[in-house]
């Protein structure tokens, strides 16, 4: 069962990898908001845009959209998360970068 | 890589999901106009697989696969969320070991029951197939026929089946998995209401003041639901959430009031809010005395177990479970004034404090409140009463049938709805809410299915739990099922599912994608296409009906159920199953296939395969030679118009993100039975529960009454079964993302540290599941999302390698004939015991 989609000879070959960015909102008590966002804030690859009423607005990016999403299954089940859910999602390769 | 393209990127992302949060991002991070597209992919709507919320994804295609997947900003349901199983949604049709071909047990070149699996064409599995069923007819007629489908059918497949199985077949042995799901809520709305399902919807959850999940674990089951509910109430913080379970889950966190009662003492709890709401005068007299009456229901029903079963030889009214008779409401204010705060604190084991906290809910006449609830009720040996009596209590508060106030029934199936109800592919059950016994439903299906009279049958059909029981007994002897994992599914199936599979009378045909634990117990596997492999509708929990695409092309030879069904009904004459008086009385149909009447029937063919959609296959359109799908939904709606039951067009939910039934002149319906809200009231009537010929709802008293099995000195703990967020359901999709199989690895026993250690046991020690029916093996786990009171232990049931209902008891609501997951004895041993 391996992700398909994100290998492939060629790209394995000459080196070139995607990115894969997404954005997830996470909910809180909003009292806890601000120590979930830290420890958010501390997961690889892991951004807090906004932090408001309980509600935190995180940019993920990883090389696979499987890590990604493991990385969502992973905050759900933190302690203090009302809700964890995946927003947007995008693949950037090399050489689409430009 | 250009960091200004990735740093663009992060700042879509971020506005995206802060305008799906509805809160406002520095100017700064706000989405690019018209967003990024780098990929050539394109993209249409769907909705989701997995449960019964209906969230709208959009789904991308690239090269003929799908590639990714995204929560629909257009979607009213989830507005562009997406939750953690529905994110992987991408990979569920990419298993390393998906079925591509039919495989048939073979022994020496033919079928063997004892043989091995061996791949086969469609035209040999479909030999041997309608071989086994003609004989079977022929040697015990049409009851010893049967199918099991599902609430994950499409709706044009559920369709397909109640024709193939009461039309063809003439065999009411169909039932949906949905039995196990559905159906206590199904009958308490038929038996409240008149009509089945919710009068609101997700509507309600920005209208309501309070929110109270009876046994339903919303944060894991209904993610994004749940974070509609988490925005209600901390935006707006006079609003109260009480979570009731027989453990602390994740809900919980949420909860302004957390109760934890006692396994199915729940019933003991509705009835005390209804005298406390009589008792402190807050009954809405104008609205009890205007639309409702009240009713008493038979007790002492049993248990819906084998009938030599002493529980239900002791049962007084096992027999008639649903009868009622009349009373008045002073009668009913004297029934629960039993129920009395210190009686009930006593019972249930919860605070007297919170219960009277939450009676105030319901009573405090200015705070609207929205029930919620799913397998805690449904899956209840008095579901069908336990969803009764949450309606009276909206019901004697007039707090119904309007934004805000809503008993809301959840569903766990993404069609359960759509399919299994409306359709009517319950074993008693016809499209739009008709039944098999009633002769004007028979004659109206027939008329509309251009069949002659007389061809459906008048006898309700085996019903799940006794389709396992009449195989095991070999009294059922073909038997088809499709897009579910029945062995898994099955209560004690160790003692009555396996044994009717591997019955050397029995032929067993299953259609799935991949090789579950039932396909494997199976003589015939065949390949089945799934999700947006095929157009397809589904129905959810507000009676949204969403359409989609088949946006790629099934892997190998696996084909549709629907195609399934079709192809094997051109293997049968009607006069091989229908019966030399109908087809004497009615010579036209001599000689005829089943697919000649069932769907070459001048209606269902009348749309041209160059209907479908330009830029789309179809691959059952371009097979049959004309828009199969679109003239199946013609076809079953013409059941419902007219009836309270009212679809659009076909074609406009191809261009909508769904549209919620009574659809009136272009307009969907967001709350039934008010004025004003649903055009099926007539004028002045304020609100009219129209399913009733009287216009009025049912107030029902009954009692508290025990589980079938409780825990006792030998068997010693409540077993609860359930589910986690990251599988869905027999994880037969779910546990094939290797991301989400990481996330939540194996089935683990949720226990009780102080009863962990009065049984030597460590975290993550290795135990036996021990009941009076089958034993698992699995992982202590004390510690985690679930936290249990002492004497109840939690297992989730997604797990093929442990199999949790080798040890549940196959007790039933004797009404609904839903199996009881949530309620038996079991004893927990160190495995070295």
């Amino acid at each position: 069962m391996t992700d398909r989609v994100d290998m492939d000879r060629r790209r394995f070959l000459t080196g070139r990898h995607a990115v894969h960015i997404s954005s997830a909102v996470v909910v809180a008590w909003p009292d806890q908001a601000a120590a979930l966002a830290e420890r958010l804030r501390a997961l690889p690859g892991t951004e807090v845009a906004h932090v408001e009423n309980g509600k935190i607005v995180i940019v993920m990016e990883a090389p696979s959209s499987g890590e990604l999403g493991g990385r969502l299954a992973l905050i759900a089940d933190l302690p203090g998360v009302l809700a964890a859910n995946m927003v947007f999602e995008q693949r950037l390769d090399e050489g689409d970068a430009a | 890589m250009s960091p200004s393209r990735r740093d663009l990127l992060k700042a879509q992302a971020a506005g995206i999901a802060a305008l799906a949060a509805n809160v406002t991002l520095p100017a700064g991070a706000q989405p690019v106009p018209g967003g990024v597209d780098a990929l050539q992919i394109k993209w249409s709507k769907a909705p989701c697989r997995f449960c019964g919320t209906g969230c709208g994804v959009m789904v991308g295609v690239k090269d003929g696969r799908v590639i990714a997947t995204h929560g629909d900003m257009k979607a009213e349901v989830n507005r562009g969320l997406n939750c953690v199983k529905g994110y992987f949604l991408s990979k569920i049709m990419y298993g390393a070991d998906r079925l591509t071909r039919p495989l048939l047990r073979k022994k020496n070149g033919a079928f063997a029951k004892d043989g091995e699996f061996t791949p086969v064409s469609w035209d040999e599995a479909f030999d041997v197939m309608a071989a086994k069923a003609k004989e079977t007819l022929k040697a015990k007629g049409p009851t010893a026929l049967g199918m099991f489908g599902s609430g994950q059918w499409t709706i044009f497949e559920g369709y397909a089946a109640t024709k193939l199985m009461r039309a063809g077949f003439r065999s009411n042995n169909l039932d949906p998995n949905a039995r196990h799901c559905m159906a206590s809520a199904a009958y308490a709305f038929m038996r409240t209401f008149g009509m089945d399902e919710p009068m609101g919807c997700y509507d309600d959850f920005e209208h309501a003041d309070a929110f109270v999940l009876w046994g339903s674990n919303m944060a894991e089951m209904h993610p994004i639901l749940w974070t509609r509910i988490a925005d209600r109430r901390l935006g707006h913080p006079h609003v109260k959430v009480a979570v009731l379970s027989t453990y602390t889950q994740r809900s919980s966190d949420l909860a302004d009031i957390p109760i934890v009662f006692k396994p199915g003492t729940d019933l003991a709890i509705l009835n005390y809010i209804a005298n406390h709401i009589i008792t402190t005068g807050r009954v809405n007299r104008d609205f009890v005395d205007r639309h409702a009456t009240f009713v008493k229901g038979a007790v002492e029903i049993g248990y819906g177990l084998r009938p030599d079963d002493p529980r239900e030889v002791r049962a007084k009214k096992a027999a008639d479970a649903g009868a009622t008779t009349p009373i008045d409401f002073a009668a009913y204010a004297a029934f629960v004034k039993d129920y009395t705060l210190e009686k009930t604190s006593a019972l249930t084991g919860v605070e007297p404090g919170f219960l009277r906290q939450l009676a105030e809910l319901y009573a405090d006449p200015r705070r609207k409140v929205v029930s919620l609830w799913t397998m805690g009720f449904n899956q209840h040996v008095r579901g069908v009463w336990a969803n009764q009596l949450v309606y009276n209590l909206h019901l004697l508060t007039g707090k119904i049938s309007e934004p805000g106030n809503s008993p809301f029934s959840l569903t766990g199936q993404p069609s359960a709805c759509g399919t299994a109800r409306e359709v009517g592919t319950f074993a008693h059950r016809l499209p739009a809410d008709m039944t098999v016994t009633n002769p004007e439903h028979r004659r109206h299906a027939e008329e509309i299915w251009r069949i002659p009279a007389g061809v459906i049958p008048e006898r309700p059909g085996y019903h799940a739990v006794e389709q396992d029981r009449a195989l095991r007994d070999g009294k059922l002897n073909f038997y088809w099922i499709q897009v579910n994992n029945n062995l898994q599914a099955s209560p004690n199936n160790t003692a009555e599912a396996y044994p009717g599979y591997r019955n050397p009378e029995n032929f067993i045909v299953v259609s799935d994608a991949y090789p579950t634990v039932t396909a494997l117990a199976a003589d015939l596997i065949l390949p089945a296409a799934m999700w947006v492999e095929k157009e397809g509708a589904y129905g959810n929990a507000e009676r949204r009906t969403h359409v989609w695409h088949q946006l790629v092309a099934a892997p190998g030879e696996a084909r549709s159920d629907l195609w399934q069904m079709m192809e094997f009904s051109k293997r049968f004459t009607t006069d091989e199953v229908w019966g030399a008086e109908i087809l004497d009385a009615n010579p036209d149909y001599r000689g005829k296939t089943l697919f000649d009447v069932l769907f070459r029937n001048g209606q269902i063919d009348r749309f041209a395969a160059g209907e479908v959609e330009a830029g789309y296959d179809n691959a059952e359109a371009r097979y049959f030679g004309f828009y199969v799908q679109k003239g199946l939904f013609e076809e079953y709606a013409a059941f419902g118009r007219g009836h309270g039951h009212d679809l659009a067009p076909y074609d406009t939910y191809h261009a909508v993100r769904g549209l919620r039934w009574p659809v009136v002149e272009g307009k969907e319906t967001l709350w039934r039975y008010r004025e004003g809200l649903d055009p099926y009231v007539k004028p002045g009537r304020g609100v009219e529960f129209y399913g009733n010929k009287d216009g009025k709802a049912r107030i029902l008293a009954v009692p508290y009454e025990p589980p079938a099995e409780s825990p006792d000195g030998e068997y010693d703990l409540w077993l609860v079964t359930g589910r986690v967020l990251e599988h869905w359901h027999s994880g037969s999709m779910t546990m094939r993302v290797p991301e989400l199989y990481k996330a939540f690895t194996g089935a683990r026993v949720f226990m009780h540290p102080d009863d962990a250690r009065a049984r030597g046991l460590n975290q993550g020690a290795e135990v036996r599941v021990v009941s009076r029916r089958g034993e698992m093996r699995s992982r202590v786990e004390t510690r985690g999302r679930n936290r249990m009171p002492p004497g109840v232990v939690f297992v989730p049931w997604f797990d093929a390698s442990q199999l949790i209902n080798k040890v549940t008891l196959d007790a039933t609501d004797p009404i609904s004939k839903q199996t009881d997951f949530k309620k038996c004895a079991v004893r927990i041993l160190p495995v070295s015991a």
